[in-house]
């Protein structure tokens, strides 16, 4: 237990000074910038069952095991749910670490509101809302409404509503009032939305969005259940910008992940696969095999380890994992190499401008370089070449779909050193 | 024609044990200053309590050295010290009589503490980062890259302006006049969602935006946007940010802009 203590703290330790291990008893694969993606790993998993890499995808179907942790916070929303269904208003905020079981707890919310035969809507905004009336006509084609919303058309920070039509209505209320009228007149429903900092960005004009919004939850919150979730921080961002927690009816808070919570989901994915975990000791030694003391004792700790290392976040963790096992001499077995060490980047040397640029991609949940110049106020090219420099240090990531965010890998490093800077608050 | 006790004080092995505490000294300190500004880049929330320490460092250091040398070096009998201090401190007195005050100036800020390193301060007409407090003088950092040193008797017989106090944001005010006829309203609003939408705004303090009628023969209102800014050292990009911001959503001809 001593033993496990020390080398814990020592891990830990090492963590905060991002160091590599010295002389380390055997050699650690390094996560570097250039570490390969999951997509590329699970390409080159060569000897490993070829399913294998897909359960340790970033976004696994939703599953009970994940909700363990969450029973609190679950019964919580089930009980704000019973609230709504008996007459109250409800607009439930969840917030957690990222990958707490957020999402996991939230499909299975739905699943048992669908089994009550109540209607439930997910708000996924495939593109980020521009204008207080891109946010109304994205939400009115989420819910379906047969209803057509009127076109939203009034500018950005109108001039106190001053700019109206001649019946003395704003475009933009009138559009809003359709979308309430819409959505009452609908049968009652839940209403998710999810990473709902989605729908908001930092840049002029936010105010009409956040007013739009908030009017509409606050119209809307006897006859439809509003859950909204987003990572705590990225929430404190938003809150602290349109003060939405006023609003809020039930304030819901998932914690990350233990050591165990992640141990159990990660040997439950593997157990998938029906092959045994051997473990790699020292260069001249045979593989551990279970069903020994020492055995177990070295698993222990290398989930301690990846647990320190991805703080808990599984799809840091399912990446770390991928990059630890790899064929053994036995073909009904995996061999466990020693968990990787993170090459942490220098965050502290940053200019000013690129740290911030970084708590912004932290709170937003990812910015293209065209918002993230607006937001600095630069040159777009200028701002891609930041970007770019983050990315080369491999603190960002480039999604699919161009927008920067960042690396799941780095995250829980990056926000720690954020907030010791006084940067996230 | 020197008594023994006299050759042995001012023997070449007390000299050379002189110079080479005072040299550790001068390591040690130069070491721990450069720790302490190492450990305030990577603790900025600590930052202005680690680098306040110099100073009270140093101090401690050079009183505890000269201690040391006295009495455990040098040792002189003790009628020999108190002549030798009497007429040294006569000489010195008259002689460095500027020195003396700005050193005995130095000590009592230190432990007045009207500031610390890295605050902003306006003293002596000038403006910015206190950068070191020495026993002597205090430098600052300007906006325009330049290093001023006023001494300490100067800085404790004015008033300090000290914007932070310690704290890592800092309450900024950017103030623009409006000439002509103008939605107060608008302009007002603009304003504050322009300070909300700049990333150097430390959004844990509120916005706060005043309006003020500034009429003389013409028409003009002056706005002040006060927002908290997330390192004091960004002071004054956040105000230009600010400000470009609130112009190109105006789009107004003529703002005249000052900062307070």
């Amino acid at each position: 237990m001593m033993l496990l203590l020390r080398k814990r703290l020592d891990a830990l330790w090492r963590q905060l000074r991002g160091e590599q291990r010295a002389g380390a008893r055997r050699a650690r694969r390094l996560v570097t910038a250039n570490t390969p993606s999951q997509a590329q790993i699970h390409a080159g998993l060569e000897g490993l069952p070829p399913d294998y890499g897909r359960a340790f995808t970033a976004a696994p179907p939703p599953r009970e095991e994940a909700l363990e942790t969450q029973a609190a916070a679950r019964s919580a929303l089930v009980a704000a749910f019973r609230g709504w269904r008996e007459g109250r208003s409800a607009v439930s905020v969840v917030t957690g670490p990222p990958g707490s079981g957020r999402s996991s707890m939230l499909a299975a919310f739905e699943r048992q509101a669908c089994a009550l035969d109540v209607r439930v809507t997910r708000l996924c905004p495939q593109a980020r809302p521009d204008s207080a009336a891109a946010l109304i006509e994205c939400m009115a084609t989420s819910f379906g409404l047969s209803r057509p919303v009127p076109p939203a058309n009034a500018p950005l920070a109108s001039k106190d509503d001053a700019i109206v039509d001649g019946s003395g209505v704003s475009g933009l209320d009138s559009a809003l009032d359709a979308l309430v009228d819409g959505l009452l007149a609908a049968p009652k429903r839940v209403v998710i939305i999810e990473d709902v900092q989605r729908l908001f960005s930092r840049r002029m004009g936010m105010r009409e969005s956040h007013s739009a919004f908030a009017d509409v939850l606050l119209r809307t919150r006897e006859h439809c259940m509003w859950v909204l979730s987003a990572p705590t921080l990225a929430w404190a961002r938003l809150d602290a910008l349109a003060g939405f927690s006023e609003i809020a009816t039930d304030k819901i808070e998932c914690s990350a992940l233990s050591s165990a919570d992640l141990r159990a989901l990660v040997l439950a994915r593997h157990a998938a696969s029906g092959l045994e975990l051997h473990l790699e000791r020292g260069e001249d030694e045979a593989a551990l095999a279970p069903g020994t003391p020492e055995y177990d004792a070295q698993l222990e700790l290398y989930f301690l380890e990846l647990h320190a290392l991805s703080a808990g976040n599984p799809a840091a963790a399912f990446h770390f994992w991928l990059l630890s096992v790899g064929p053994a001499a036995d073909a009904k077995a995996l061999l466990l190499h020693n968990c990787p060490e993170l090459s942490l980047p220098s965050i502290d040397g940053l200019a000013p401008q690129l740290r911030l640029m970084l708590v912004e991609l932290l709170v937003h949940g990812g910015l293209s370089a065209n918002a993230v110049a607006a937001l600095f106020q630069l040159p777009p090219s200028a701002a891609r070449v930041d970007l770019e420099r983050l990315r080369v240090n491999g603190l960002v990531t480039r999604e699919p779909s161009g927008e920067y965010a960042l690396s799941v890998l780095m995250h829980p490093h990056v926000s720690a050193a954020l907030k010791r800077a006084h940067l996230l608050y | 024609m020197f008594d023994d006790k006299f050759v042995e004080i001012v023997s070449l092995a007390n000299a050379l044990a002189l110079a080479a505490l005072m040299a550790i000294i001068a390591v040690l300190l130069a070491v721990y200053r450069r720790l302490a500004s190492f450990a305030a880049d990577r603790l900025a929330r600590w930052r202005f309590q680690i680098l306040g320490s110099v100073p009270i460092v140093r101090l401690i250091a050079w009183v505890g050295g000269t201690a040391i040398g006295v009495f455990g070096i040098l040792d002189p009998p003790r009628d020999s010290l108190i002549a030798i201090a009497a007429s040294a401190g006569l000489a010195l007195g008259l002689a460095l009589q500027d020195v003396i005050k700005n050193l005995l100036a130095g000590v009592v800020m230190i432990f007045q503490r009207p500031f610390t390193v890295g605050d902003m301060v306006s003293v002596g007409g000038h403006y910015g980062e206190v950068i070191a407090m020495d026993l002597n003088a205090i430098r600052l950092r300007t906006f325009e890259d330049s290093v001023v040193t006023v001494p300490n008797s100067l800085v404790l017989n004015q008033a300090v302006l000290n914007s932070n106090s310690g704290s890592v944001n800092e309450l900024v005010a950017t103030a623009f006049t409006v000439l002509g006829e103008v939605d107060v309203l608008h302009v007002r609003r603009v304003a504050a969602e322009a300070a909300a939408c700049s990333p150097y705004v430390f959004l844990g303090s509120p916005i706060i935006v005043f309006v003020e009628d500034r009429s003389d023969r013409q028409r003009m209102t002056r706005f002040v946007v006060k927002a908290y800014v997330v390192d004091v050292r960004l002071e004054r990009v956040m105000s230009a940010d600010v400000f470009t911001r609130i112009t190109r959503s105006l789009d107004l001809p003529d703002p005249c802009f000052t900062y307070d």
